[in-house]
């Protein structure tokens, strides 16, 4: 079975190919997703950042009481997660028997997730997920897979939403160095489809061109050998009185086409301090985790 | 133009998309057609402010190379099976493919240019 990395706010793991990501709510602090399967539900992921320790009796209760109420789920039995902190609880139900998980899978963060089989049956595809599962420490380089979109983006990076709409998948990521809250720079990311059909014969550069708005400047303007196009573009001040110091924004893009996929993707960095890189490469996830990168920025 | 409800992809797997009856294709090129609809229908006051700002009587759309594929392949194939076809051609996965072919269907249905038949009363 052909296996993908799903990586996000912190935590990575590995997921069957044919998987798709319906549901995906939530900060860095808390949320949850549901991951489908040829529009067939198939397990859900609940994720929480807490400073006390986690209390799978109270949690397996409300999942026990939910189960219950939705699909009339008994619980059978609780079993501890070998290796880990945690432990695993069998319902059964009239389809079937579900398995849901709850561990702590790195016990130095304070990262409590849920695992929940949502198709009755063997629950070979939540253990995978679970052994595979990840997490990086707050100060360390954190992985970003999901929706096609494949970065490696330094610490402090949260991603604020995502969207996957018709033709693009687009994030959007706040650096909010040691949570703070004033938003330092801000990393957009979008990820076109059929890259072919929208340059349409042309170069990126053009087309990157004729998406700036009317206001706005090329203030540099470069090729890399690789078909990455960076630009620097100046539009006029955000407020009147930054117009008035004939202030600038500045927005950094850069552009480049993912061949294989027929995809365009498109960077906007917006900020303080130096801009991030072209976030073309990305560690292959399925041979373990990000290497620990101190030297970051 | 009367939107209707939202369509969801997972709602209309089942349904065949089909020309209404009294549409007109032509081919403009190998790769673009024009959809022509029936003349529409206008009341009295209506009718006059057509007239008065020049309003189409019908109609009338057309399509690029890609809405041109998925009108040559509404033959029966279910909106499952079209996504299929589509997320192969254009190298989109699946969930990207339905995504954009329900909204292409949804804005023809709204123009009364395609219609869906097997669709269930509470997704339509």
């Amino acid at each position: 079975m052909a296996l993908t990395a799903f990586a996000a706010h912190g935590f990575h793991c590995l997921i069957p190919d044919s998987w798709e990501l319906q549901v995906f709510k939530g900060p860095w602090d808390g949320g949850h997703l549901v991951f489908v399967d040829h529009r067939t539900p198939t397990m859900a992921l609940t994720w929480e950042r807490t400073g006390r320790d986690p209390d799978f009796t109270r949690t397996l209760r409300v999942v026990a009481k939910r189960l219950e109420r939705d699909i009339e789920a008994r619980l059978v039995r609780t079993d501890p997660i070998p290796g880990r902190i945690g432990s695993m609880a069998r319902f059964a139900a009239q389809g079937g028997e579900f398995v849901v998980a709850m561990l702590v899978p790195d016990p130095e963060q304070n990262l409590v997730v849920v695992l929940r089989q949502l198709t009755p049956g063997a629950p070979r595809d939540l253990y995978q997920a679970m052994d595979s599962l990840h997490v990086y420490p707050a100060k360390a380089p954190v992985p970003w897979r999901f929706h096609g979109l494949a970065l490696d983006l330094p610490p402090w990076w949260r991603l604020h939403s995502s969207q996957l709409m018709v033709g693009m998948a687009r994030a959007v990521w706040f650096h909010r160095p040691f949570n703070c809250i004033k938003t330092h720079a801000v990393l957009v990311m979008r990820r076109y489809a059929c890259a072919s059909r929208l340059l349409d014969e042309g170069d990126v550069k053009t087309w990157l061109n004729q998406r700036l708005s009317h206001d706005e400047v090329i203030d540099e303007q470069q090729a890399d050998p690789d078909g990455t196009v960076h630009m620097r573009v100046l539009a006029p001040g955000s407020s009147l009185w930054r117009r008035l110091w004939r202030k600038h924004e500045v927005r950094h893009l850069a552009a480049w086409v993912d061949e294989p996929a027929d995809r365009l993707m498109v960077q906007e960095w917006k900020g303080l301090g130096p801009p991030l890189p072209p976030l073309r490469s990305c560690h292959n996830l399925k041979d373990g985790a990000l290497p620990w990168q101190e030297d970051t920025p | 133009m009367n939107r209707g409800p939202k369509l969801v992809a997972e709602d209309v797997a089942d349904a065949v998309p089909r020309l209404c009856d009294d549409v007109t294709c032509t081919e403009v090129s190998a790769e673009i057609i024009r959809l022509r609809g029936r003349d529409l229908r206008r009341t009295g006051l209506s009718r006059f402010l057509a007239w008065l700002f020049r309003l189409p009587r019908t109609v009338e759309v057309e399509l690029d190379d890609l809405g041109t594929w998925v009108i040559h392949h509404m033959d029966g194939r279910t909106m499952a099976q079209l996504a299929q076809d589509l997320s192969t051609q254009r190298k989109l996965s699946r969930r990207e493919a339905e995504f954009a072919l329900t909204a292409f269907v949804q804005s023809l249905m709204v123009r009364r240019l395609v219609r869906l038949d097997g669709l269930t009363r509470s997704s339509a």
